[in-house]
């Protein structure tokens, strides 16, 4: 199976497609320059030949122009004569075909010669072929011979060409060597190139199948600045994305862990206590009773919490509604009365009138009370809360600030992950959960909005939520 | 019974076949036609056809020799309208007689037409020369009036003869 799979994967290669697209590539490349090159000289070979033995045809019939009748006798006399003759053959033919002069080894006199050149020449018509045949261009040109405006006759010479045919010969030779230099040394520079192209993509995609096997923390090296490399780099920052994804999610069950099993905890030791004393009183039962209801409050607290920031990852429908801020801010101060007075911590507003916010009305009321409780809980003793709200161009500004103890530098970053608290015995005595800032955070996000903490001036902390403000129509 | 059937319906096909092979053979014959290229080694060129068993192989020839090729690069050296009257075999010469058209023939034209009819003719067993006559006369004007298939290169001989 894994012999198919990798048979499968040379055959899909990305190396072996492109060493197929090259390989066409210089094939018809190598063609082109073993034919037209070759095809061109022996072009202008013919046409060499063409004209020196139509020159010497045209000078043959020239010396023929002066006899009155051809015969054997007129011809050798007009013909013997000429010095700048070079033809292997010359044959002269009367008006019928019928051999009169011929130079050849085996003399065709007395016979017909009806081949194409001759023949055409006694329609009168000059005519030239060519062929090159074993190493050597055999070459035939003919004229016709005329006398009075009528032919009389047909010049045909012969010619044999072995030093062009060698020299062509050459030339293709050389041409087939040439090729055969230029396709390795191209096809060793592919190699090379593929190789190094096929290998950083090979790289990119262990590092892929490393990251699938859970790796999160393998990152890409790749130099360059091509395209290959920014791959690599968004596919790196991609991996650490997955890696943050991933590390929040393990401190999450961690986290979430921990935090059920305290009061589930509790809740056993206080039973076991109950079911193992027997001399326990009834105070003190009851005191324990008391007790393992308040672990079980948390454990519902922590689960309403938790399903409410999961009803905020899953992305829900956001209302989009005009939602009056300080009215909501009013109500929320109103509510937490009672608590901010058992902390004896004044609770004071600033509200800027008209703050009208593009949000869900619960969810503004949500953001409130968890700022609000939180500023209540973590501050001091005759401590004091102040709820602000600012109406910008475009966004609703929201304040809750407080005189507490403020949040150590280091600790800001991290205030608004899950579970994460400052003061991690104070936040469990106060009965937080660790995930009220969460919740204001993705709400806020969930809205368009923002959330920042800061030091408070002369103490404390100031959280300042942004939210977008609601246009009327036609506002721009 | 079906298998019988079935037997004597795949024999009868063969005999079929048989017959219709055997109506198809016949002698085959190189009949010269004129190509029009220049530089073909000769201009009177071969075409190869096959005469109907039953014919008169003279009369099969000449009348695919007036009948025209069949491949559309050749053409009839004989000129059109130009008709068979009548031929005789005599010691070895055959002597065939056209019609008076034929007469009208001259120089190269009048060779490459008897010549066709001479290379086609010169394959029959017991045929050794052509003499052609037009409307029963010899054209007086040729050099000679028996002629022989020897008497025009081949493409052997131009091949060893050329440069």
């Amino acid at each position: 199976m894994d012999t198919a799979v990798t048979r499968s994967s040379v055959l899909h290669s990305m190396q072996l497609r492109l060493a197929m697209g090259y390989v066409v590539v210089i094939a018809v490349l190598l063609v082109l320059l073993n034919t037209y090159p070759l095809l061109m000289t022996q072009n202008l070979m013919f046409r060499s030949q063409q004209t020196a033995l139509e020159n010497q045809a045209a000078l043959v019939v020239n010396s023929l122009t002066t006899a009155d009748e051809l015969t054997a006798e007129t011809l050798e006399q007009a013909i013997a004569p000429l010095d700048e003759l070079d033809a292997d053959r010359i044959l002269v033919t009367d008006e019928a075909g019928l051999i009169l002069y011929d130079t050849g080894e085996v003399s065709g006199v007395g016979r017909y010669a009806l081949n194409g050149e001759v023949v055409s020449a006694l329609r009168g018509n000059d005519a030239f072929s060519s062929r090159y045949v074993q190493g050597a261009f055999h070459s035939r040109a003919s004229a016709p011979v005329m006398n009075r405006g009528a032919v009389v006759g047909a010049v045909c010479l012969w010619q044999r060409d072995d030093g062009q045919g060698v020299l062509l010969g050459e030339i293709q030779h050389n041409l087939r060597l040439v090729s055969l230099v230029v396709g390795l040394v191209v096809l060793g520079i592919f190699a090379i190139f593929t190789n190094r192209l096929t290998g950083r993509v090979s790289t990119l995609l262990g590092g892929i199948r490393t990251v699938r096997a859970g790796e999160y923390t393998h990152r890409v090296s790749m130099t360059g600045h091509d395209e290959l490399a920014q791959l690599a780099d968004e596919f790196n920052q991609l991996t650490g994305r997955l890696q943050a994804t991933e590390e929040e999610r393990r401190r999450f069950v961690s986290d979430a862990s921990h935090e059920l099993k305290t009061p589930l905890a509790s809740i056993r030791l206080m039973t076991d206590t109950i079911l193992q004393d027997e001399s326990i009183d009834r105070e003190t039962t009851r005191e324990f009773v008391t007790d393992i209801g308040e672990a079980a409050d948390r454990l519902i607290h922590i689960s309403q919490e938790l399903l409410a920031l999961n009803r905020l990852e899953e992305g829900r429908e956001v209302p989009a509604e005009r939602v009056d801020v300080n009215r909501r801010a009013e109500q929320t101060c109103r509510m937490l009365a009672p608590l901010a007075a058992e902390a004896g911590v004044t609770v004071d507003t600033d509200l800027e009138p008209d703050c009208f916010a593009r949000c869900d009305p619960e969810d503004v009321s949500q953001i409130f009370r968890n700022l609000l409780e939180n500023a209540i809980k973590y501050n001091l003793p005759g401590g004091k809360v102040t709820v602000t709200t600012r109406r910008a161009e475009e966004e609703i500004l929201l304040e809750v600030a407080d005189t507490g103890l403020g949040i150590p530098e280091e600790d800001r970053e991290r205030i608004f992950q899950r579970f994460y608290r400052v003061d991690k015995a104070r936040s469990r005595a106060a009965g937080g959960t660790g995930l009220g800032l969460s919740i204001v955070q993705d709400t806020v996000r969930l809205h368009g909005g923002t959330v920042d903490v800061a030091p408070r001036e002369g103490g404390g902390t100031v959280f300042t939520v942004t939210l977008p403000a609601w246009q009327e129509e036609g506002e721009a | 019974m079906k298998r019988i059937i079935l037997l004597s319906l795949a024999l009868l096909a063969l005999v079929s076949a048989g017959c219709v092979q055997a109506s198809r053979e016949g002698p085959v014959y190189q009949v010269y036609f004129l190509s029009e290229e220049v530089d073909r080694d000769l201009a009177l060129v071969p075409e190869e056809r096959t005469l109907p068993p039953e014919t008169e192989p003279v009369e099969g020839l000449l009348a695919l020799l007036l009948e025209g090729p069949e491949s559309e690069e050749l053409t009839r050296a004989i000129p059109n309208g130009v008709t068979l009257r009548e031929w005789t075999l005599t010691d070895g010469v055959l002597t065939v007689d056209f019609s008076a058209r034929y007469a009208a023939l001259s120089g190269v034209a009048l060779t490459l037409a008897d010549y066709s009819v001479v290379n086609t003719l010169c394959q029959l067993d017991g045929v050794e020369a052509v003499e052609i006559t037009a409307d029963g006369d010899y054209l007086t004007y040729r050099d000679h009036q028996r002629m022989t298939a020897e008497e025009t290169w081949t493409v052997e001989e131009m091949e060893e003869e050329g440069a």
